[in-house]
């Protein structure tokens, strides 16, 4: 049977591999195709931490504030489609003011994101870009 | 018990025996001039890489060869390995040698890639060969160190992890254990174990092997 000392010799004193004579070069270029590539732009986290904070309340907040009278509906009646309908059209109407806000932060935060890649996209070019023209 | 504690305090004598190999070529001579190169890199002097790689390509690919057992995919492996280093040297905290930081980098980079490709293992049968009564001595040593590391290789990974890196790092289980980013007593448990399993594994071997000579 294999001794502890044989095994610890045969173990640590495996094959030694002598690199071949292009690894250098071979890495180095790798290395300087790693370096003219651009750096990813890293997310930026500190800036988009508050909105991201402010989405999060909006989010967990706007049911509660804007919730409506609970419709309690038994079976899906026409009648009762039509008053949730109904409730839907007068909440549009009243917060016309909230979707103009959400509107202009989703156009800023466009705007920002655009401007931190390095180059102004307009929406037109956007719509294009996905195809709408 | 017994066996995990013969098989520790082997680790330990091993550790402060004479038994340094000196895979880890280079260790302790370059410390100031890795800082420096780093350093450099750092500020945007690319081509300064160019002494990590050379001071380090040794044992990069040495480590890499221990872990696919393949020359070519060695070479593969660290340089990819060469490249995170690259990538991540701005979180090296230089409260370690760069070395140590190096390896580690290189451990992770080897472990993803032989889970991602587990390397081709021979089965025993293709490593053991019937004994000869003409064959010489050396012949049949080569072929029982083949067996040992073949042996390593069909372990868990866990311990297999673990027992190369403690054999590339000349028995040294700190050194192994911050290249796994591990603690020194799940190295250590892992080590035994793995020993354990590892003597299992050739006493069933070379069983195989008399009952087929005998045969």
């Amino acid at each position: 049977m294999i001794t502890d000392d044989e095994l610890d010799r045969i173990l640590a004193g495996d094959e030694r591999v002598v690199p071949s004579s292009a690894f250098t070069a071979s890495v180095l270029s790798a290395v300087a195709r790693q370096a003219a590539s651009a750096a990813p732009i890293p997310f930026p986290w500190r800036r988009a931490l508050p909105a991201l904070a402010a989405l999060a309340v909006a989010v967990i907040a706007g049911p509660i504030v804007d919730a409506p009278a609970a419709i309690v509906v038994e079976r899906p009646t026409l009648d009762a489609i039509a008053e949730i309908s109904v409730h839907f059209d007068v909440l549009a109407s009243r917060h016309t003011g909230m979707i103009g806000v959400a509107l202009l932060i989703a156009f800023a935060s466009t705007r920002l994101s655009a401007r931190l890649v390095g180059q102004f996209v307009s929406p037109t070019r956007i719509s294009a870009s996905l195809g709408f023209r | 018990v017994v066996a995990f504690f013969c098989a520790d305090t082997r680790l330990e004598n091993a550790t402060g025996s004479s038994l340094r190999l000196s895979h880890v070529e280079g260790t302790g001579v370059s410390a100031a001039e890795d800082l420096a190169d780093v350093e450099r890199v750092l500020a945007g002097d690319t081509s300064a890489f160019a002494g990590l790689v050379r001071r380090w390509q040794g044992p990069l690919v040495n480590l890499a060869n221990r872990f696919c057992r393949d020359r070519s995919r060695a070479e593969e492996m660290a340089q990819e390995a060469f490249l995170r280093a690259y990538r991540s040297l701005g979180t090296w905290r230089r409260r370690g040698a760069f070395s140590t930081w190096l390896f580690a980098v290189a451990t992770n980079v080897y472990r993803s890639e032989i889970r991602r490709v587990p390397p081709r293992t021979m089965s025993f049968d293709e490593v053991l060969e019937p004994a000869e009564p003409h064959r010489s001595d050396r012949v049949e040593d080569d072929q029982r160190d083949r067996l040992v590391r073949q042996a390593v290789q069909t372990l868990p990974a866990r311990y297999r992890e673990a027992l190369l890196l403690f054999y590339f790092h000349d028995l040294d289980v700190a050194s192994a254990a911050q290249s796994l980013a591990l603690p020194e007593g799940t190295v250590k448990a892992r080590l035994s174990r793995g020993s354990a399993l590892l003597r299992k594994k050739l006493e069933r071997a070379l069983r195989y092997r008399r009952a087929g000579d005998v045969g």
